[in-house]
C-alpha cells in the first residue's frame, strides 16, 4: 500500500443517497417458481402448506410448513439454500440483461446461512447414521456462506449478512449505499430453508402449533416457516431532469427502490417494539421524501405471530391513521420464508406496481382488533393509484427494516385474467 | 451500566478524543475504544497484545465478574465473550448524542453453530420437548449483535457478517461503508469466536485451534483532518498467529494495531488476508501524528 504524504481529507459529508434502479428481479418460494408464477400464484390464493417434508413430522409438535418440493427421495439433501439463491440470483441478472456477476457486489441477507446442511451434516457424522439417512454430509467452512455457490455466476465479490428475518432487505439497504458509494450496480439477494433447530424452537415456543399461518389474524396462532429465495438487480438510478422518468427495457416505467430505513428496537432478543417499528417506517418516509399519504401499498412483515402482528399493526394505524394504504402479507401463502422474506416481499410489490394487483391475505378470516383500521384485502384488490410501495421486514432482535419503492411511468399492460374487487 | 448511546444521556455528548485513526476503503474512520479479551492467550487488554515475550497465563472467563448478574444467564458464550468485551471498550466513554446514528457491526462464523448442533441433535434424539426454548435466540446467527444493541442502546444499524473467515475484515469495511454514506456516525465493530465440538466438525481436527474470545473497535467519523504519513510504516508480527481466528481477525489485528501505535507512536500496516474488490490487501492505522 502507498502511504501518501499528503493531507487526507476529511470524511466527506455523508453522500446523498442515491436511489436504485430496479433492473431485474428473482424469486421462488413453495407457490410459483420465477417472479411470474409467484405472483401468479398469490392473485390465485394459492398457497405452499403441505406436510413436512425434508424434517421427521414425528419429532416436532406442528407436522406442516411451506416447503419448496424439490426433494426426490425420502430424505432431506444439502445445498438446497444455495441452490435457491443462486437460481433467483440468475434470473434476477438475466432480466437487468447481465453477463457475468464478475465485478459486481452481491449482498446476501439471510437467517439461517446454509445451517441446514450443517445440521445434516452434523447428524450424519457417525457412518451408521449416514448410512441409514442417505449419506454422509461434507461441510467446510466456506459453506457457511454463500460466496463459493455465486462463483458459478461469475461473482467474485460477495457478501453474506445473518440479519434474521429482516436480512435482505438490510441488505438492500446497503446495496442502495453502494450506489451512494458509486458503485453502478448491485445484486441483492435472499434465501433461507428450514433448519431442524429453528422449526424445532419455534414450535417449542407455540402452546399450540398453528394449523396454518395466518397473518394480523384474531384467532392466529403463531408463526410456520417456509422456505424461498428472492434477489434484484439494482442499478444507480439516475437523476433526471423534471418531467421524465427512467426507463426500463424501453416499456416507458421502471420501478425505483427509493430508500431504505434500518434500525434496530434495542429492546428484546426475540420479542418487537412497536415505537422502534414506526420509528423505522418513518425513517424511510423521511428517505423517500414522502408522507403517509402518498404510499398506495403495504407488503406487510406479517408472521402470523401474536407479538409481531400486533406491533406491526400498532405501527402501521400510527403512521397511517385513518388512511390505511391496502395491506398485502404474503406469508399466509409462502409460509415465514425467514431472512429472504423482505426481498420476495419487494419483488411481489414490484408487480403490485407494475399491474395494480394486490394478492388477498392468504388465512386470514377475521382481523386481530389491532390490525382493524388496516385494509387487509380478501379477494384481490386492483389499486385505483399504484404508484408507491412500502415493504416491511422484522427481525429477531429488534431488526426493522422497511423499503420505498416508486413506479415511474404507466403500469404493464392490463392482466386481465384475475377477477378484481375494488 | 455502560452505554455507547443512552437514552438518557444529556444531548450534547462530550467528544472523546481517538486513540488512533485508520484508513478503511471507503473511509478514514477515528478509533475511539478498543478492546481484547481473550482468555485462553491471556489477553486482557490491547496491550497484552504486544507482548510476544514470556507466557501469558490463561485466565477464567467470568461473565458475572464484568458483566454483573443481570442479562447474563441463557446467553451462549461468544455472546458473552463479547458482552464483557464491549463493556470494557465503553466503559467511561461519553455517550454518541444519537443513538439512531450507532451501529453495531458482528463478525463471527461459529458463534452460534455449537447451539444449532446440539439443537438439532437434541430434536433428532427426542423431539422437541427435550429442548430449552431459551435457545430460541441463541440458535440465530445474529444472536450477538441483537444483545450487544439491547445492552449497550444502539438503534441504527445493527449487522452480522457471516462471510467467512475473513469476515472481521469484511466488518471494519462495512462500517467504514456505513461511515461513508452516512448510514452512522459510530460503528462498534466486533470479532468473535469460540471453539465447540460442531465447529471443529466443520474445521476438520487437524485445523489449527479456533480463537476463542472477542475483539473491540468503537470507529467514528473524524471530526478533523485523519492524519496519513506517520514517522514510520512498520508491519506488526500477526496476532495469534498460530490459532484460527475466523471473525475475530481483522479486529483484533486493528486492536493490536492501535496499541502499537499508542505505544510507540508512528503508523502500522495491517495485512489484510486475500485480497478482493472492495478490500485491498494493507490498510494504514496512525496514531496521534502530535
Amino acid at each position: 500500500m502507498t502511504v501518501t504524504t499528503a493531507p487526507h481529507p476529511v470524511a466527506a459529508p455523508a453522500p446523498v443517497a442515491a436511489a436504485g434502479l430496479l433492473a431485474g428481479t428473482g424469486a421462488t418460494c413453495s407457490v410459483g417458481r420465477g417472479v411470474a408464477d409467484a405472483f401468479a400464484a398469490l392473485l390465485d390464493g394459492r398457497d405452499g402448506l403441505a406436510p413436512l417434508r425434508g424434517l421427521d413430522a414425528r419429532r416436532y409438535g406442528a407436522g406442516h410448513a411451506y416447503e419448496i418440493d424439490d426433494r426426490a427421495g425420502g430424505h432431506d439433501v444439502p445445498g438446497r439454500a444455495g441452490a435457491l439463491l443462486a437460481a433467483a440470483v440468475r434470473e434476477a441478472a438475466e432480466a437487468a440483461g447481465l453477463g457475468s456477476l464478475a465485478g459486481v457486489p452481491v449482498l446476501v441477507g439471510t437467517g439461517l446461512r446454509e445451517l441446514r446442511s450443517l445440521e445434516l451434516s452434523w447428524l450424519r457424522r457417525d457412518a451408521d447414521a449416514a448410512a441409514d439417512a442417505g449419506g454422509p454430509v461434507p461441510f467446510g467452512p466456506d459453506d457457511l456462506h454463500f460466496g463459493p455457490v455465486l462463483r458459478e455466476l461469475g461473482a467474485d465479490d460477495v457478501h453474506t449478512f445473518s440479519n434474521a428475518c429482516s436480512a435482505s432487505l438490510y441488505a438492500a439497504g446497503l446495496a442502495l449505499d453502494l450506489l451512494a458509494l458509486g458503485h453502478p450496480a448491485v445484486v441483492v439477494g435472499g434465501v433461507d430453508v428450514l433448519t431442524s433447530s429453528m422449526f424445532g424452537l419455534l414450535d417449542r415456543v407455540h402452546l399450540d402449533p398453528p394449523e396454518r399461518l395466518r397473518p394480523f389474524d384474531a384467532a392466529r396462532r403463531g408463526v410456520l416457516m417456509g422456505e424461498g429465495a428472492a434477489a434484484v438487480v439494482l442499478t444507480r438510478a439516475p437523476a433526471l431532469p423534471p418531467g421524465t422518468t427512467p426507463t426500463r427495457s424501453g416499456t416507458g416505467s421502471a420501478t425505483v427502490l427509493r430508500a431504505v430505513a434500518l434500525g434496530c428496537d434495542a429492546y428484546h432478543a426475540t420479542a418487537p417494539d412497536p415505537l422502534g417499528v414506526e420509528r423505522t417506517i418513518r425513517a424511510a418516509h423521511t428517505a423517500a421524501g414522502i408522507g403517509p399519504r402518498d404510499v398506495d401499498v403495504v407488503y406487510a412483515h406479517g408472521t402470523g405471530t401474536l407479538l409481531n402482528d400486533e406491533a406491526e399493526a400498532v405501527a402501521l394505524t400510527r403512521v397511517f391513521g385513518a388512511h390505511a394504504p391496502v395491506t398485502a402479507a404474503v406469508k399466509g401463502a409462502t409460509g415465514h420464508t425467514s431472512g429472504g422474506s423482505g426481498l420476495f416481499s419487494l419483488v411481489m410489490a414490484e408487480r403490485t406496481l407494475g399491474t395494480g394487483l394486490v394478492p388477498a391475505v392468504r388465512g386470514l378470516r377475521e382481523p386481530a382488533p389491532a390490525a382493524a383500521g388496516l385494509r387487509l384485502p380478501t379477494r384481490t384488490v386492483r389499486l385505483g393509484r399504484a404508484r408507491v410501495a412500502q415493504v416491511d421486514a422484522f427481525g429477531f432482535g429488534g431488526l426493522n427494516a422497511v423499503a420505498v419503492l416508486e413506479r415511474t411511468g404507466g403500469p404493464d399492460a392490463p392482466d386481465d385474467a384475475h377477477e378484481v374487487t375494488a | 451500566m455502560t452505554t455507547l448511546d443512552t437514552r438518557d444521556a444529556p444531548v450534547a455528548a462530550g467528544t472523546t478524543a481517538p486513540r488512533a485513526w485508520v484508513h478503511l476503503p471507503d473511509a478514514p474512520a477515528a478509533v475511539l475504544a478498543t478492546a481484547a479479551l481473550l482468555p485462553g492467550r491471556g489477553v486482557h487488554t490491547p496491550a497484552d497484545l504486544l507482548d510476544a515475550g514470556g507466557t501469558p497465563a490463561p485466565w477464567d472467563f467470568d461473565p458475572h465478574a464484568l458483566l454483573g448478574r443481570k442479562g447474563v444467564r441463557y446467553k451462549d458464550r461468544a455472546t458473552l465473550l463479547a458482552l464483557a468485551a464491549c463493556a470494557v471498550a465503553l466503559d467511561g466513554l461519553a455517550p454518541a448524542a444519537d443513538a439512531t446514528r450507532s451501529a453495531v457491526v458482528v463478525a463471527s462464523c461459529y458463534g452460534n453453530v455449537g447451539t444449532v448442533c446440539d439443537v438439532a441433535a437434541a430434536i433428532e434424539r427426542d423431539g422437541t420437548g427435550a429442548i430449552s426454548p431459551m435457545d430460541l435466540p441463541n440458535a440465530s446467527s445474529n444472536v450477538v449483535a441483537a444483545a450487544l444493541a439491547i445492552r449497550f442502546g444502539v438503534t441504527g444499524v445493527c449487522l452480522s457478517v457471516c462471510n467467512g473467515h475473513a469476515s472481521g475484515w469484511d466488518a471494519l469495511v462495512w462500517a467504514g461503508r456505513l461511515l461513508a454514506a452516512g448510514r452512522a456516525d459510530r460503528v462498534l465493530v466486533v470479532g468473535v469466536e469460540t471453539p465447540s465440538a460442531a465447529e471443529r466438525h466443520v474445521r476438520g481436527t487437524a485445523a489449527a485451534p479456533l480463537l476463542d474470545g472477542a475483539a473491540v473497535a468503537l470507529l467514528a467519523r473524524p471530526e478533523g483532518d485523519a492524519p496519513t504519513a506517520g514517522r514510520t510504516t512498520r508491519t506488526p508480527a500477526p496476532v495469534a498467529a498460530d490459532a484460527e481466528a475466523a471473525g475475530v481477525g481483522g479486529v483484533l489485528d486493528l486492536v493490536a494495531a492501535v496499541a502499537a501505535v499508542g505505544r510507540d507512536g508512528g503508523a502500522v500496516r495491517l495485512d489484510a488476508p486475500g485480497a478482493r474488490p472492495g478490500r485491498p490487501a494493507a490498510w494504514t492505522v496512525h496514531g496521534d501524528p502530535s
